[in-house]
């Protein structure tokens, strides 16, 4: 009887951990296919690629950056 | 300014960082620091508070001076597409995150309960969570921190 009783209770716990064991890779694989954004490929614009853009909602900005007398672009210092 | 002749010694710098997303979009984020930055605050009915407008500058008024950071997040058509306007990208939807904070002095208007020309101190923070899909956050707009403080200077 107590034979009878344990087996079951092992084949439940055989089968709990064969789950785990596949849940966590399966997880960890769902997980990194659910990623949005790949750090390793980001890379940086110039700042004039925005500022040169905005003409409606910053035109003294977009003015002064596309065009190159003018004195905020001569003041400013860019970074990439 | 571009309303004639007055300079305010204006500059701008920052950063653009963009990354691929999976769908063949770009997250972009941008960060723009302006200092000497020009500034004028109304209240709701565009009574002057602060500052005075540009062609008031330019006629000779003193104007509101002062520093800007701007932080936004958001997604464009691909990587290396040509970055749109802010307003167009607001319009689309396409906005994560936009934050900005600003200082800056300048003089008080009487509308402001003291006497026209008195220094003021301008400070203001604003943070949208947009990429938010809830509520919107306490006030239901998706701008938790948001705040404007306009003082006479010293006090």
């Amino acid at each position: 009887m107590t034979y009878n009783r344990r087996f079951p209770l092992g084949s439940f716990l055989v089968a709990v951990v064969c789950a785990a064991l596949y849940l966590i890779p399966a997880t960890v694989a769902w997980g990194q296919s659910n990623k949005s954004t790949n750090n390793n490929n980001a890379r940086t614009r110039p700042i004039q690629d925005f500022l040169s853009t905005q003409t409606n909602s910053f035109p003294s900005l977009a003015a002064a950056w596309s065009d190159p007398v003018s004195d905020a672009r001569l003041g400013s210092t860019m970074q990439a | 300014m571009a309303s004639g002749g007055v300079s305010l010694g204006t500059t701008a710098t920052g950063t653009v960082v963009e990354r691929p997303l999976s769908d063949g979009t770009a997250e972009v984020t941008v960060l723009v620091h302006t200092a000497n930055a020009f500034v004028y605050v109304t209240d709701f009915n565009l009574n002057p508070l602060f500052g005075n407008t540009p062609p008031e500058v330019a006629a000779g008024a003193a104007a509101g001076v002062g520093k800007c950071l701007l932080h936004v997040v958001f997604i464009n058509s691909a990587p290396g597409a040509p970055l749109p306007d802010l307003l167009d990208v607001f319009l689309s939807g396409g906005t994560r995150f936009i934050a900005m904070s600003s200082t800056a002095t300048g003089p008080l208007n009487a509308n402001f309960g003291v006497s026209t020309g008195t220094l003021g101190f301008f400070q203001m923070t604003q943070t949208g969570v947009l990429q938010s899909h809830d509520s919107g956050g306490p006030r239901g707009d998706f701008f938790p921190a948001e705040h404007i403080n306009l003082t006479v200077a010293g006090q």
